[in-house]
């Protein structure tokens, strides 16, 4: 059976299984899956809320350390960050809470959360490379890495220009909104006690926050456990390494998929088992990772209602629109250019070792540089 | 084979004739001729029929129908089962920019094999035939060989390779070169193989061509870059409706985009 114990962006622990019925399992395993999910977003919850508590006392700390100044230095923190976590989403929420606090405004955490997709789609090529190392003979290739991340370069910074257009010409009204009214729920009732017993532990700043990412890791791997099995026999999709699907079809899986697993990277690991030999074609897998791109946000989205309220919600959104609007003029209107020139860049890449070293050492290097901006 | 060939009006109806004149008088057991726009265009027919030059124990059919050239090819192709339909692209070449217009849904209409001929008319002396690397290339194959026989012609069998593997090691891992998935025992470099040494067997000068990348782009190519004179692909493989919707027309693709004459192989041949 093929099962993800991962993080958001970690597509280790793939185990590729071509025999198995059709369709989603519901084994006897659903109990414990179901616990995992429910026990992942009760944990993701607090994790939120410990992040905003400790952002509130060492977020600005943290910013002035980095000397986050701007927008464009945000998208190096994002960036950076997500490097650091190995993972995009808890980058986003982090960026979420910095907003929620006060800590950073809403262009910084527009182009932080931008910055945090851009580093989290090269955490698909390391990270997979480095458990590869490691022993982990499925983890993912050095070709879908590379292409996560040149698609996810492609649209994002595009779309992030869209997006601070949106969000300084005052097309987007909901902005002005303030920071510090979250929607109030019965989460906040839930929640209230739990914090205030935290509170009265006198913890400093930077341990409410430490305890928060924490707290959002283990979210994200109890979340991971509890998606259901994808079995490759027999579905609509088991030819994908055989035959070429429309593009909009595979965008509209890739954002299907994502909607679920909430990581690119692990809607990745889910076409492991739908190809029986575990390939892919390249005019399969571009159009799903424009389409995952977008249902990523799916939890920073939630992340921004609980904690941020609607003036976070509208930043997320934004970014989601943007994003998905620049993948559907791509899609309608210049798509095979866009296929042609990416999966060339790609083959450019990869083909040697030292194209690649390179390669990943301007990624590492870009976010230092954006720092200082 | 049955013939029936559109000889009415038409932005590359010359190129047409011309190229169904270099083997009909040679395969052919009877013609059918074919006109749209009724019976001002009746003379088109006779002058097809003094182009082609047929022996005289060819069977030939005249049919004039009302409608455009697509509406009577259909009305005709339907009345009675040909082996292979022959006609000139219907779309000019500002029409191709148009994303409604494709090429392809006369093709996909008919039960026939079709010849859809486009660019200047050229001798038939090098067939490419693009695989899937599939049983289907076998169809493919029988419909190529009919035309390739009589004239001589050379067939290249083309797969491209456009997987990549999901994950490092991938369960069948891919050859990276030409020589290696050729010589490898995967289904498709198998599938290559057996159809090459079918084509030989039917006296049939072959090659195999092996490229890494996008179809469509690797296809068009290779047709340019080998100087082909026919593309021979099989037809859109659409098992029902959902497969309508989901799987890319690579086919319709290749007849819009492919500058030179392509032949859409239909069915399986028997024997």
């Amino acid at each position: 059976m093929a099962r993800w114990v991962m993080n958001d962006d970690d597509i280790t622990g793939v185990k590729a299984e071509p025999r198995a019925a059709a369709g989603v399992s519901f084994h006897p395993g659903w109990l414990l899956r179901a616990a995992s999910a429910v026990a992942g977003v009760l944990i993701f919850i607090l994790a939120l809320d410990l992040l905003k508590e400790g952002a509130r006392d060492y977020g600005r700390t943290m910013v002035a350390f980095f000397n986050v100044t701007s927008p464009v230095s945000a998208l190096g923190f994002g960036w950076l960050l997500a490097y650091m976590f190995l993972s995009g989403s808890p980058v986003a929420a982090i960026a979420i809470t910095f907003f929620a606090a006060g800590t950073l405004d809403a262009l910084q955490t527009f182009t932080m959360i931008t910055g945090s997709r851009l580093g989290a789609s090269l955490i698909v090529l390391v990270v997979g490379f480095l458990y590869y190392l490691r022993g982990h003979r499925r983890a993912a290739s050095v070709a879908i890495g590379v292409l996560a991340l040149l698609t996810t370069a492609a649209i994002y910074l595009p779309a992030m220009a869209l997006g601070y257009w949106a969000l300084t010409s005052g097309f987007v009204q909901t902005i002005q909104a303030d920071a510090d009214t979250p929607l109030m729920s019965v989460l906040d009732w839930m929640y209230e006690p739990i914090m205030n017993a935290i509170n009265a532990l006198g913890l400093p700043g930077w341990a409410k926050f430490g305890a928060g990412v924490v707290a959002l890791l283990t979210a994200f791997t109890l979340l991971d456990r509890a998606l259901p099995q994808v079995e490759p026999e027999s579905n609509a999709f088991s030819r994908i390494g055989r035959v070429v699907y429309r593009p909009m079809v595979m965008f509209a899986l890739g954002m299907a998929v994502t909607s679920v697993t909430m990581s690119v990277s692990v809607s990745l690991s889910i076409l492991v088992p739908l190809s029986v030999r575990g390939l892919v074609r390249r005019e399969n897998t571009l159009p799903y990772i424009m389409g995952a791109n977008i249902t990523t946000f799916i939890d920073t989205l939630v992340a921004a209602l609980i904690v941020g309220g609607a003036a976070a919600f509208t930043i997320v959104l934004v970014e989601m629109v943007s994003v998905a609007i620049l993948s559907l003029i791509v899609l309608l209107f210049f798509y095979h250019a866009f296929q042609r020139s990416i999966l060339r860049l790609q083959d450019a890449i990869v083909r040697h070792r030292r194209t690649l070293v390179a390669f990943l050492g301007v990624m590492f290097i870009i976010p230092v540089i954006l720092l200082a901006f | 084979m049955n013939l029936l060939i559109y000889a009415g009006p038409g932005p590359w109806r010359d190129e047409a004739l011309a190229t169904a004149t270099q083997f009909a008088g040679q395969v052919a057991t009877s013609v059918t001729l074919v006109t749209g726009g009724g019976i001002r265009n009746a003379e088109l027919l006779d002058d097809a029929v003094a182009r082609l030059g047929l022996p005289p124990d060819v069977a030939i059919k005249r049919r004039v129908v009302e409608g455009t050239p697509q509406e009577a090819i259909i009305t005709v192709a339907d009345e009675t089962t040909y082996d292979l339909v022959i006609f000139g692209r219907f779309q000019r070449s500002l029409e191709r920019l148009l994303p409604l217009r494709r090429s392809d849904a006369l093709t996909r209409r008919l039960r026939s094999a079709v010849l859809r001929v486009s660019g200047p008319a050229r001798p038939i002396r090098r067939i490419l035939l693009a695989s899937g690397g599939d049983q289907h290339t076998f169809a493919t194959a029988g419909h190529a060989v009919q035309l390739a026989a009589p004239l001589g012609a050379a067939i290249t069998l083309l797969h491209v390779v456009s997987q990549q593997p999901i994950v490092f090691e991938s369960l069948a891992p891919l050859a990276a070169d030409e020589a290696t998935f050729l010589k490898g025992e995967t289904p498709e470099a198998t599938t290559l193989r057996q159809a090459a040494a079918w084509l030989s067997e039917r006296g049939i000068t072959v090659a195999i061509r092996v490229r890494f990348g996008l179809v469509l782009d690797e296809i068009l190519a290779e047709l340019d870059e080998g100087d082909y004179d026919i593309l021979a692909v099989g037809t859109h493989h659409a098992a029902g409706p959902l497969d309508r919707v989901l799987l890319e027309d690579l086919t319709g693709d290749l007849l819009d985009r492919c500058p030179r004459t392509v032949l859409v192989a239909r069915r399986i041949l028997r024997g």
